[in-house]
């Protein structure tokens, strides 16, 4: 089972409900076969971006290609999209083999072709000898491999997961994130994935959308996002950090707040916005550097983070790779820290 | 928690009052048929199915049981169908209408079709007064089946609404997105995960139907007498005891053997999925 999967192209997307607006000038070029991920908290516009691509929601002004053609006006069932929702959505009155076989029924594949194709797509995802079990017989695990197994089944070039994992725990969670991905470069198609979980987003996707308010903040590939954040917004919402106010400028650095003048990697030093740092680029330094009072010790097994305050009250969290087996600093130890100086982000906002 | 001595304690009052109250009257029916004066005799028995009246007024009571209640669930399904769409607090007004009638006697509601269906009726009135010649409803079996249709369909629409509500309406928009139209959604999803919900309604009204008294009483002639009527007119007219206890046991069994036939038929309905595709 292999398809070329579709390109898609939002175009100026508005969406509202009464003086709601949940989707603002959504613009969004995703390429043929890409892992596309649209995060954000709930109420982003990021379900509201896939109804509107799914055929769920009309949208209020815009347009929506697939391939350079406007679905805009296609109705839900002929625009011929996977999607898997978060509840799994199984008929129960019909068994797993019932449940795939429904949208090849629906195009009226004949029958041993339908039986033939249903049980391919279970075995894709491993649930062969499930054929014959009803919904409510299954586990949860199971349940949203049923769907996925019945979203490909009809070999759809685009396929839709709307937090697809989200009643899972965590192990079982973490297992299926590797499967998607697998299934997703065997099958070939183009996928967009809603989660507000930014681990997922992270491990999943080729590129990725942060949403907020209906506004797509800062799109781009996972690493342009953790290491690159263009705002407070999103190097908030993804992975750890440190984020300090910036309050001035002098000719060799910024002001920052309870640490002082510190020199970013640019030209111009910035003279308002933040400072942001991630936990592994600061470090802790023999000498020199900016002394601080260990506040808190969190054992991760393989580092181990730190809670710091440095004399001007400013509050840091650093994270040490362990080595050996040196035991971790108490609380009140004092220490001094140093950044890695070209890995300091300006946020402008 | 569930089997301790105490908890089957609080069955008791319950259970004392159905035994004492339905359970051993029942009992002294059933033997009534079987139970004469001189001992155990097939009399009544014999006497039944020899009764070709009894056997007509059993036969008319299943025909009207059946047409009402199938009525019903024809004009009831769509109406759930409708109400299932409503906002909640629309759909809680709709209720309350359909509950409005429970409030009036079934006898006053029975004595208001005299007024609507009869010879001097609103219907005869309106009919004449386009010059069209009075037609016959009161008194004959479509005036019983009307009103027992009025009275019984409200029931029918709670028990399809009560199933409709139960339904994940996200499974009909999951159905639209793997390619159903919203007819092939409905007759695909909707309706085979409704349809224990209609047919819980129908057999409620069926037999319901089987003990209509007043109704057929009022606004049937005496050719549209029912099974209740005819044990009545035993009870108290031939003072036939014996016999009337036979029609009684006879209803009875039909009623189970109804009742058993739709278990049986719905048993492992679910197994029956996906167009035989799935087995």
């Amino acid at each position: 089972m292999v398809v070329n999967g579709a390109a898609i192209e939002f175009k100026k997307v508005r969406k509202t409900y009464g003086n709601f607006v949940a989707l603002e000038s959504f613009s969004m070029n995703v390429a043929a076969g890409e892992f596309m991920t649209l995060l954000g908290p709930s109420g982003s516009g990021k379900t509201t971006a896939l109804n509107s691509l799914a055929g769920f929601t009309d949208i209020t002004s815009g347009d929506i290609l697939i391939d350079g053609v406007s679905i805009a006006r296609v109705p839900t069932e002929k625009r011929n999209i996977g999607m898997v929702f978060q509840n799994y959505s199984l008929f129960p009155h019909r068994n797993v083999l019932g449940n795939v076989a429904f949208p090849l029924e629906m195009r009226g594949v004949g029958r041993a072709e339908i039986r033939k194709r249903s049980l391919k797509a279970l075995e894709i995802v491993r649930l062969g000898g499930l054929a014959e079990r009803m919904p409510h017989e299954l586990s949860g695990g199971q349940k949203q491999r049923v769907a996925f197994a019945r979203a490909i089944v009809f070999e759809p070039r685009v396929l839709l997961m709307d937090e697809p994992l989200g009643a899972l725990d965590l192990k079982l969670r973490e297992a299926m994130q590797l499967e998607i991905k697998q299934y997703q470069q065997q099958i070939g198609c183009t996928v967009i994935y809603v989660t507000h979980d930014q681990g997922e987003a992270l491990t999943l996707s080729d590129r990725l959308a942060v949403m907020d308010k209906g506004l797509i903040r800062q799109l781009g590939t996972p690493q342009d996002l953790y290491d690159r954040p263009n705002s407070r917004f999103v190097a908030e919402f993804i992975g750890l950090n440190n984020i300090i106010k910036i309050s001035g400028s002098k000719h060799d650095g910024a002001i920052v707040d309870g640490l002082g003048v510190i020199r970013f990697p640019s030209e111009i030093q910035p003279s308002q916005g933040y400072l942001s740092v991630r936990p592994e680029h600061i470090r802790r330094t023999p000498t020199g550097g900016h002394p601080a009072i260990v506040r808190q010790a969190v054992f991760l097994g393989d580092a181990v983070r730190y809670v710091v305050e440095t004399r001007n009250g400013a509050e840091l969290t650093l994270a040490e790779p362990r080595s050996g087996e040196n035991s971790s600093l108490d609380p009140g130890s004092e220490i001094a820290i140093s950044f890695e100086e070209n890995r300091l982000i300006h946020l402008p906002e | 928690m569930k089997n301790r001595p105490t908890t089957l304690l609080l069955l008791l009052p319950a259970a004392l009052l159905v035994g004492l109250l339905f359970v051993l009257p029942i009992l002294g029916v059933l033997s009534l048929s079987v139970y004469g004066d001189s001992g155990f005799t097939l009399g009544p028995i014999r006497e039944l199915v020899g009764s070709r009246v009894s056997l007509v007024v059993l036969e008319r009571t299943f025909w009207q049981a059946l047409t009402v209640s199938v009525i019903c669930v024809v004009l009831g399904y769509p109406a759930a169908f409708f109400m299932s769409g409503l906002s909640t607090k629309l759909r809680a007004y709709l209720v309350y209408l359909i509950l409005l009638p429970f409030w009036i006697s079934i006898l006053v509601r029975t004595y208001t079709w005299i007024i609507i269906l009869g010879r001097e009726g609103i219907i005869n009135r309106t009919l004449a007064a386009f010059g069209f010649s009075p037609v016959q409803i009161l008194y004959t079996d479509l005036a019983v089946r009307i009103a027992m249709v009025q009275i019984l369909l409200p029931i029918v629409v709670l028990t399809c609404l009560a199933s409709m509500l139960d339904i994940d309406k996200g499974l009909v928009k999951t159905a639209r997105s793997l390619g159903a139209t919203p007819t092939q959604a409905f007759v695909k999803v909707f309706l085979p995960l409704s349809l224990s919900g209609a047919a819980t309604g129908g057999i409620i009204c069926f037999i319901l139907c089987l003990g209509f008294y007043v109704t057929p009483a009022l606004l049937g002639g005496r050719r549209s007498i029912l099974i209740s009527n005819l044990i009545d007119i035993q009870v108290h007219q031939s003072l036939n005891w014996g016999f009337a206890a036979a029609l009684a046991t006879a209803l009875l069994i039909i009623t189970l053997a109804c009742l058993a036939l739709f278990r049986l038929l719905t048993r492992g309905r679910t197994e029956f999925s996906s167009l035989g595709v799935g087995r």
